[in-house]
């Protein structure tokens, strides 16, 4: 029995159609995954299931019964609930506290927390979450939040759970336990929507799979049984893409970047203690590592945004110290982790993104003033040489879509003169072809013979990519190694914690 | 958008419109008028009414006058405070060109009236409470020393000691506060006033005077006041704005009486009287200087002998005897006659008083016990 | 050639531009239709107020001269507010800026008696603008070293500038001869002239209009502009590529200090001629609604300064002419604050509009049909 078909499903947004005439049916306790890239009309769908927007045509049944879903309220009372790619919980409650909201059992006009406490626990129970309701949420690591946000859903007696981009930010570890849990869920009846672009988690727990490119239905049948990740690419991007991403390095040279006894206190935390490594020229040395074991202060470390207890950079041999602009002006070029807050300027058109960084560079000013000219054709030549997807440089930044916007911002990184590249999260949120396109940039760039430091939490990303590797745990690093020595199940283990850091020689491997 | 440009078009075409058409209208000056029965316009500005005060006193001369003459007007109240806004409507009554006066009630228009008067010598200007020199302007105002004089005379009285019946004195010597609230010539005379009513009938009173500093500043004038009584004093007044506050306050806790200059602050239980500038009898007598072609340029200062200067008994709940009403009445009465002239400083305060005395008894007041 | 590449503007700034004048046209459309509906419940004609308004402000030379008088000191501080709020600093302390710009204006417009005219005119203002800057930059001190919250801050130093400048109108600078509490009328020779004869518009307006005019071009062509728009729309994003927010917070508080000081000094170089108590109040809260008429841009505020010149003048006429409650133009003032700083407002009635208009259309799916009919 169908729980939710959509029929013929149409949303013209301004300029474009994001969806034409798609159908969409979800059996009962099935896993659905709807693949699909960026801007192929995934989110679209189910944001129109959910209620945030209405179709402009087709229908939507419930239970064979036609509704009217206007606002995500009527979808929560079907019982469809969507889980976003960012949580949306309030740090400084507990769990309970977090799950509750909006929903909680009255006994008159008080909360009655017993209820509430015994149905939470008894819901985490029943699915082995492994959570203690009196937890606050800001003590939570990304996978267990993650958690919390699809018990916000079951407590609200979710028949339909849809998941967009769940295992973005989670560990491989956490990942198992995430596939691990849908099936339990599963097994009671609940039905599951997947939102994801990752090929591999797809094929390990969709009954089916159903792909959108370009707001069209391509298929909607297939068996993970029946297929396999090369055709599955094909079918989102329409050609066929390259999917291992390894080219070893060619020329590495000598050590061109160097930052030894990087520490780091906090608040009295210490963030990060004792850092020391090498990168060649001609190298990408990755780190890997779960989110807030000390990534985003190396990152601050070394592009010069935030003043460590303690840190020596070499840049060439030579000492690199001061602010943010003095590392840019010297060469180590930035690409933030976080797109949208530290990478561009969303309110802003493109070219005054393109020149962020390089504004007071001759071809930007001249005498203080803005040299438009120069600074168009700068920004013309980034979206040529980046193939940046854009109707002209004057729109505003936030109207491109993520991969674009990366693109740009990896443009105007490579764009000027520099000789280190630190870039985080390089394709996190981001399709598949965007993807590769950007890869192929990093690995141009080190075949140049420059450094490039790379952080993701992707652990594929970095496995793939890396011609040397460290593991960041609890602000150490815990091991360095190529990534070829170690399988990912090994460097998991270590990025966890579970085992300890082994003698690495850092010194000898380094110099040789 | 082409919905966005049709509105401004519109809205510039109604503007332009306006812009041509009105002109001719306001082209007819007074003096153009068909001769015959002229009526005379007045515009006339203050501040906002409904102060229950000065400004209601001002429009309700302004009632009193249209009962006795026969004359159009227009009005508008603008803040005094805000000069700018002052000038830009007189400047717009000026440049009507219809009215054969533009009285403005209030203080510190002289500086905005001065600047539109400059621009227009024809037009006559007629300010009450505000002071400037300037060939069409008249400017009305009190005398300042006979806005007291009689409360002086009451006080003294008091003080001398015989009613404590009816006044209530704490001690036998008697001594009287003054605060003023700035040292300069209008508020000096005020106060020389006061205490040549005070000594006119009782001239052995010790008046401790002191300049509270502003107008504003209803802390120091209760410090300074309630200082004074823990002093001795039993009668309390001053002239510093709203610092008339602080000293009510001082006299509430203290058990002492209050003289008050304006009606507003005035306590019917712990008034002794008010020392009443009566400003609609101002703006009558600006009303009467447009109606009845008295217009002259300069300062006019009115006392008690054109009812502009009186003191306040209405509601307070003393009840003074007949003798002293009395005698009050023959003051105000030599006042009207010219026979006492009060002295403007307080440096010819000590000679006056020499010079002038009323022994109060031939009413049958009593002069102590 | 050259010079058209300079202000040449593409398609999307136009777009985006309109898209502000519309948020800004409809917030002041608006807010006059509801104040006419209140003017009405009062028992008044609104068509008649706003007729005679108008009527007031364009009837004559001198009456638009008025207007443009009117608009001087609110061109002055909508600038002095939107310039600061492009780096998203809300410098409410303008209010009390310009009251001592006024106040050292008064002083050394009076007290300077050695120099001739222009050399006066322009000293007086720039000292009055420098004090300005100078408390300004405390403002800005206090936010960056010490983390203080900018409005609550200027909100304090306004009641206290309030209070210097009154105590030294009552005391010692008081004016020998005078009713209220001001200070002696200034030297000639520091006097703005009259642009207009027979009115209170001086050249303070193209002085005005000139600083406009400096800062559209400073946001539009100058790297420190690029550095304003950077820091004012993602403060973390400009620090991440070596923007530092601090800096142009003192940069954004020194103009927006000085140029309200200098609209205080331009204040009583013209139409008021001295210091006097209050004289000055509530331009400065006004040039907030100013500013944000004007989309917290220079040349917007040019114009939105010259609308509220508009209202402020045609409400002399309403004041002189009717018995309509003149204040109703204030509310006009603090109605357009509420729609332009809640535009979501304006998005949701277009959007209602657009439903509306949308509404037939929407069965055109039922009727697919007759289309291939009239291919047969």
């Amino acid at each position: 029995m169908q729980i939710v078909s959509m029929h013929n499903i149409t949303k013209i947004f301004p300029g474009t159609k994001a969806l034409d005439s798609v159908n969409l049916s979800l059996g009962e306790g099935e896993i659905l995954s709807l693949l699909g890239e960026n801007g192929a009309g995934k989110s679209t769908l189910m944001n129109i299931l959910y209620g945030i927007h209405h179709p402009d045509e087709g229908e939507i049944f419930f239970r064979e019964k036609q509704v009217d879903i206007r606002k995500p309220m009527d979808a929560i009372h079907l019982g469809i609930c969507m889980v976003h790619q960012h949580f949306m919980l309030v740090p400084a409650f507990s769990i309970l506290d977090n799950i509750i909201a909006g929903a909680e059992p009255k006994f008159g006009p008080l909360i009655d927390r017993k209820k509430a406490y015994d149905r939470v626990k008894g819901l985490i129970d029943k699915f082995h979450f492994n959570l203690d309701p009196n937890v606050k949420v800001s003590e939570l690591s990304v996978g267990e939040q993650q958690r919390v946000e699809i018990l916000k859903a079951l407590y609200r007696d979710a028949k339909v759970l849809i998941l967009d981009e769940p295992t973005a930010v989670l560990t491989p570890g956490e990942v198992d336990d995430l596939l691990e849990m849908m099936r339990n869920l599963r097994r009671s009846g609940t039905s599951i929507i997947i939102i994801t672009h990752k090929l591999r988690e797809t094929l390990a727990v969709a009954d089916r799979i159903m792909v959108l490119r370009n707001g069209v239905l391509i298929r909607d049948d297939i068996k993970p049984e029946d297929t396999n990740i090369e055709e599955l690419a094909h079918l989102m991007v329409g050609h066929s893409i390259n999917l291992d991403l390894h080219r070893e390095a060619e020329h590495v040279g000598e050590v061109g970047f160097e930052v030894r006894d990087l520490s780091i206190t906090e608040n009295g935390v210490q963030k990060l203690n004792n850092i020391n490594f090498k990168i060649h020229k001609g190298e990408i040395v990755g780190v890997a590592g779960v989110e807030g074991n000390g990534q985003t202060q190396l990152l601050e470390a070394i592009t010069g945004l935030a003043s460590p207890d303690s840190m020596t950079v070499m840049l060439n041999g030579e000492p690199l110290t001061g602010d943010a602009y003095s590392f840019l002006h010297r060469g180590v070029v930035h690409v933030p982790e976080d797109r949208l807050s530290m990478g561009l300027v969303p309110d802003l058109s493109l070219k005054d993104n393109a020149i962020l960084g390089h504004h007071d560079k001759p071809f930007a000013a001249k005498h203080g003033l803005v040299q438009k000219e120069n600074i168009a054709a700068f920004t013309e030549k980034c979206i040529r040489e980046f193939n940046v997807k854009t109707p002209n440089s004057d729109v505003l930044a936030r109207a491109l879509s993520g991969g674009n916007q990366q693109k740009l911002i990896m443009a105007r990184a490579l764009s000027e003169e520099s000789e280190v590249l630190v870039v985080a999260q390089p394709t996190r949120g981001i399709d598949v072809s965007a993807s590769e396109y950007i890869h192929e940039q990093i690995f141009q760039y080190r075949d140049k013979g420059k450094c490039v430091f790379l952080v993701s939490a992707d652990l594929d990303e970095v496995y793939q990519m890396s011609d040397r590797l460290l593991v960041l745990f609890n602000g150490e690093i815990v091991l360095e190694c190529k990534p070829q020595d170690y399988t990912k199940e090994e460097l998991g283990e270590f990025m966890l914690g579970a085992r300890k850091k082994e003698s690495i020689p850092f010194a000898k491997e380094a110099d040789d | 958008m082409k919905k966005l440009v049709m509105i401004v078009l519109a809205l510039m075409l109604t503007l332009g419109v306006f812009a041509c058409s009105t002109p001719a209208a306001n082209n007819t000056p007074a003096s153009n008028e068909p001769e015959g029965k002229k009526t005379v316009k007045i515009a006339y500005t203050s501040g906002k009414k409904g102060d229950n005060g000065y400004n209601d006193e001002a429009w309700q001369g302004l009632m009193e006058a249209k009962e006795m003459y026969d004359f159009e007007y227009v009005s508008a109240e603008v803040d005094n405070t805000d000069p700018v806004a002052t000038e830009a409507l007189i400047r717009g009554y000026a440049e009507d060109g219809v009215y054969d006066a533009i009285i403005s009630v209030g203080t510190g228009i002289d500086t905005p009236t001065m600047a539109v008067a400059k621009d227009y010598p024809d037009q006559k200007f007629i300010l009450i409470d505000s002071y400037c020199d300037a060939p069409n302007i008249m400017c009305i105002g009190a005398i300042s020393a006979e806005q007291a004089f009689l409360s002086g005379v009451l006080s003294g009285i008091i003080t001398a000691g015989g009613y404590t019946d009816v006044v209530k004195m704490s001690n036998d010597t008697p001594l009287i506060s003054y605060c003023i609230g700035m040292d300069n010539p209008d508020q000096r005379a005020g106060a020389s006033g006061y205490m040549a009513g005070v000594k006119y009938v009782n001239p052995d009173v010790e008046i401790r005077y002191t300049v509270i500093g502003g107008f504003a500043d209803p802390v120091t004038a209760k410090e300074v006041t309630s200082n004074n009584i823990a002093l001795g004093a039993d009668i309390c007044t001053g002239n510093c704005g709203a610092g008339a506050l602080g000293i009510l306050e001082a006299c509430k806790e203290n058990g002492a009486y209050f003289i008050s200059t304006s009606p507003s602050t005035t306590d019917y239980d712990f008034s002794l009287c008010t020392s009443l500038k009566l400003t609609n009898v101002g703006v009558r007598l600006a009303v009467q200087a447009a109606v009845e072609n008295k217009f002259e340029a300069g300062t006019h200062r009115n006392g008690i002998a054109s009812g502009y200067c009186e003191i306040g008994l209405d509601g307070i709940a003393l009840q003074y005897p007949q003798e002293i009403l009395d005698c009050l009445e023959a003051v105000r009465q030599s006042i009207k006659d010219g026979k006492l002239v009060t002295p403007d400083d307080l440096t010819q305060i000590d000679s006056w008083v020499a010079a002038n005395h009323l022994d109060a008894t031939q009413f049958g007041v009593k002069m102590g016990k | 050639m050259n010079k058209k590449k300079f202000f040449h503007i593409s398609r999307e700034q136009w777009k985006r531009a309109l898209n502000k004048v519309m948020v800004s046209a409809v917030s002041f459309i608006a807010s006059i239709v509801i104040v006419g509906i209140v003017i009405w419940i009062s028992g008044y004609s609104p068509i008649e107020t706003y007729v005679s308004m108008v009527k007031g402000a364009f009837r004559s030379q001198t009456s638009i001269a008025l207007v443009f008088s009117e608009a001087t000191p609110l061109l002055f501080t909508g600038l002095a507010f939107a310039i600061a709020f492009r780096v998203r600093l809300v410098n409410v302390g303008i209010e009390g800026q310009m009251m001592m710009g006024a106040l050292v204006g008064a002083i050394v417009g009076h007290f300077v008696t050695f120099l001739p005219h222009i050399p006066h005119v322009f000293f007086t203002m720039l000292i009055a603008g420098l004090t300005g800057m100078v408390i300004a930059l405390f403002i800005g001190f206090l936010k960056v070293k010490l983390g203080a919250n900018e409005v609550i801050i200027s909100m304090m130093l306004n009641s206290i500038f309030t209070y210097i400048g009154s105590y030294l109108a009552n005391g010692p600078l008081r004016a020998k001869v005078t009713g209220v509490a001001q200070t002696e009328i200034i030297q000639e020779t520091a006097l703005l002239s009259k642009l207009v004869p027979k009115s209170q518009l001086t050249t303070g307006y193209l002085i005005g209009l000139f600083i406009a005019i400096v800062l559209a071009f400073i946001l539009d062509q100058t790297v420190l502009g690029y550095k304003i728009r950077i820091a004012g729309n993602n403060r973390i994003a400009g620090e991440t590529y070596g923007i530092k927010a601090t800096k142009l917070y003192y940069i954004a508080f020194m103009i927006s200090g000085f140029v309200a000081a200098l609209g205080g000094s331009i204040m009583t170089q013209g139409p008021i001629t001295r210091f006097s108590d209050g004289a000055v109040a509530g331009y400065g809260f006004q040039g907030i609604s100013v500013a944000a008429l004007g989309a917290y841009n220079p040349l917007g505020v040019i114009f939105s300064s010259f609308l509220y010149g508009v209202l402020r003048a045609g409400s002399y006429t309403v004041n002189r002419t009717t018995n309509i409650p003149y204040e109703f133009v204030d509310v006009i003032q603090v109605m357009v604050v509420v729609f332009v700083s809640a535009p979501q407002i304006i998005f949701s009635v277009k959007k209602w509009f657009k439903k509306r208009k949308t509404a037939k259309p929407k069965h055109l799916p039922d009727s697919p049909a007759p289309a291939p009919d009239q291919n047969q």
